[in-house]
């Protein structure tokens, strides 16, 4: 009868009247078990959810304010009492991690100190004008915070270190290349994804939910799809952007291969087919709009909706091998 | 059954054989209808590629559109609603086939929806060359298609379409203060049917409820975000007056359905009256952005609903709305540093002196 996953699901009232509609459950029985479903918050959940809120929003208000007045004073202030500020505020969240972990809150605090390290870099910067590059900066920051990012173990904070990385990525493209860092962005964030996998497979993972590798498998493929669109409706192409697809391509062949047919995650076989649509879509775009043929634009919806009809397909078929097993 | 946790059907069917509302033979057909119904591999699409079917529909139905207009098919607003018709028609006929006939069906009978009814709200403006008429077509059809087409992007899209139509009506009627009457009738509307998801035993109406409210809850947020950029908050006026008064009502009924709630199930109301004096002090202090207070309401439906999808776009709104109300101050850094460092001890004071009754003192952690 009723397996275990089916009767175990949450009881939501969306839930509760399909049901109702296919064993012929009365309409009291129905209108009681809704009730039950519906589970609304008690007097206690009232009170800590009010507790919580209040201490959250008077701490970041208070912290907002804090922040206020020190950017008010600063160019009064001495280069002393400067870094001091801030070190000052580095060295209490470094003593709260280390009293909190591994709770959630030394995790906060032990973000909040490698947050800090970047306005104590363009400090540094600002008062001994060391004429670094913003990149530098960036590439410093995190390099200075990868003992705490390791030790951590927190999504959160690999999430800011990862981001600051593709800053520092990004900005060298501008200020130094002179050129879209597409493919080094991709090869960073793809990085950061296998090793992400790798991390899962361990007998005690460091991260439980998928979302960041979520993000990173979007961070991976993005810059290689804009690079790809660019290629196929700009007027200068470079070999660098038939590099890019090439990367893109492979990618996403690995990925298809890797994940398909009862894989863990089709988040990022969706990520990867999105790519693929956008390109197709632009190839054909481009090969046949520009004749101002009316027909054309009659074709350009057919063929869309027969990609999303086919990816939606595709990636349903991998959720139900997943789920049923095979 | 745990409090705090949702329960499970498993638990639900207990509870309801407990009470002697169903029978052995209930109790069977009802775990064979969970079995058709869940047991299967999921039937219905995860949220990442109902965002990829939508996003398709729409770019679709605009290539469709732009066809039809390029050709000149046409000519006449009475032939664009006529065509309208027949695609809305036809999309509701191939949704039947797409049931069965795939998945291509299913997105080519969305994208012609959503043409569809495009069109028959420009043929409408067209034919009695009035952008009331079609503003109004367009709240017809917002009303009509989540029952004539039922499937979730097609519902949150016409609680999209509703308020967008509803904005432009009220401003083409020049209906004095149309903004803030639209946006609060979106606000409070979404909101009733987010409420009304989870207390209806009407399948027809209930499923509908939920995906059509968030695209009236969606819209008074874009608008709300829209007036932050727009206006700049922190400048007082009959708009924004309107808006927090408006939202802050809003929020007021919210509280008194939660407090009737708590009563009605014989609890202990600790500390009730907090709510309704925090909207009160709330919108008192931020008359000039009313982001604040429908915010501070959307966390806290959230949070009643047990919707995080919801408490998510509250906690969001409300750091951005925040965020959006210092910054337009026009004062200078140490008085903003000084409002800023007084609100947050108000607020980290008032928790202190009520923590024993809030959380009824066995919360030490927080």
């Amino acid at each position: 009868m009723g397996n275990a996953s089916g009767m175990d699901m949450e009881a939501t009232p969306a839930r509760l009247r399909a049901i109702a509609d296919n064993c012929g459950l009365s309409p009291n029985a129905l209108n009681r078990a809704i009730q039950i479903a519906d589970n609304r918050p008690d007097s206690g959940e009232w009170g800590r959810f009010m507790s919580y809120a209040m201490l959250a929003i008077g701490s970041a208000l208070a912290l907002a304010g804090v922040i206020c007045f020190f950017a008010y004073n600063w160019a009064n202030m001495g280069k002393f009492i400067k870094f001091g500020l801030v070190e000052a505020a580095i060295v209490a969240m470094v003593v709260g991690a280390w009293k909190l972990l591994p709770r959630m809150s030394g995790k906060a605090a032990l973000t909040a100190a490698s947050v800090l390290v970047g306005p104590l870099l363009a400090v540094y910067g600002q008062t001994y004008q060391t004429g670094a590059d913003p990149y530098q900066l960036f590439l410093s920051w995190a390099l200075l915070i990868i003992p705490w990012v390791v030790l951590g173990m927190f999504d959160g904070l690999w999430l800011a270190f990862m981001a600051i990385l593709n800053t520092a990525l990004i900005l060298y493209g501008q200020q130094i290349a002179g050129r879209g860092m597409f493919l080094e962005v991709f090869l960073l964030n793809g990085a950061g994804f296998v090793a992400w996998e790798a991390q899962s497979i361990m007998k005690k993972p460091w991260f439980s939910g998928r979302w960041l590798a979520g993000i990173l498998s979007i961070g991976a493929f993005l810059p290689l799809v804009i690079s790809g669109v660019s290629l196929i409706v700009g007027h200068e192409r470079e070999m660098r952007d038939l590099v890019d697809l090439f990367f893109f391509l492979g990618a996403t062949v690995l990925v298809w291969l890797h994940y398909r047919g009862g894989g863990t995650d089709e988040f990022v076989l969706s990520v990867s087919t999105a790519g693929v649509m956008v390109l197709v879509t632009a190839l054909i775009g481009n090969a046949i709009l520009k004749n101002g043929d009316h027909g054309a634009l009659l074709f350009m919806a057919l063929v869309i909706i027969a990609q999303v009809a086919a990816a939606v397909a595709w990636i349903r078929w991998n959720i139900s091998r997943r789920e049923g097993g095979v | 059954m745990s409090r705090g946790k949702a329960p499970t059907l498993r638990e639900v069917l207990g509870a309801l054989e407990a009470e002697k509302l169903s029978d052995s033979g209930t109790a069977g057909r009802f775990e064979k209808a969970v079995d058709e119904l869940y047991g299967k591999p999921a039937k219905t699409n995860p949220w990442f590629l109902r965002v990829l079917v939508g996003t398709g529909a729409w770019v679709a139905s605009l290539f469709l559109i732009g066809f039809i207009f390029a050709t000149g098919m046409a000519k006449s607003g009475g032939a664009w609603a006529f065509m309208g018709i027949i695609f809305i028609a036809g999309a509701i006929f191939l949704r039947k086939i797409g049931e069965e006939g795939g998945d291509f069906f299913s997105q080519l009978s969305l994208a012609g929806s959503l043409c569809g009814q495009g069109m028959v709200i420009i043929g409408t403006g067209m034919v009695t060359d009035s952008g009331e008429a079609g503003a109004l077509c367009g709240i017809i059809l917002a009303i009509l298609m989540p029952w004539l087409y039922p499937e979730t992007v097609q519902r949150f899209m016409s609680g999209i379409l509703f308020a967008g139509s509803i904005s432009v009506l009220t401003s083409l009627l020049k209906v004095p203060q149309s903004h803030p009457i639209s946006l609060l009738l979106a606000a409070g509307v979404g909101g009733w049917m987010l409420y009304q998801d989870r207390v209806s035993i009407d399948t027809n109406y209930a499923n509908a409820f939920k995906p059509v409210g968030y695209g009236l809850v969606i819209s008074a947020v874009v608008m709300l975000v829209a007036d932050s950029f727009h206006l700049g908050w922190a400048r007082f006026g009959v708009l924004t007056m309107i808006l927090t008064v408006g939202l802050g009502l809003l929020a007021l009924l919210l509280a008194w359905i939660i407090v009737r709630d708590m009563n009605g199930s014989r609890e202990k109301p600790v500390a009730w009256f907090l709510p309704l004096a925090g909207i009160v002090v709330v919108c008192a202090m931020t008359t000039s952005a009313p982001g604040i207070i429908g915010a501070i309401g959307l966390l806290t439906l959230g949070f009643f609903r047990r919707d995080k999808v919801v408490m998510a776009l509250g906690i969001a709104c409300l750091g951005l709305f925040l965020s959006s109300y210092y910054y337009n101050m026009g004062l200078t850094l140490l008085q903003k540093s000084e409002i800023l460092v007084l609100c947050g001890a108000v607020l980290l004071i008032a928790r202190a002196l009520s923590r024993g009754m809030l959380t009824g003192g066995r919360d030490g952690k927080s």
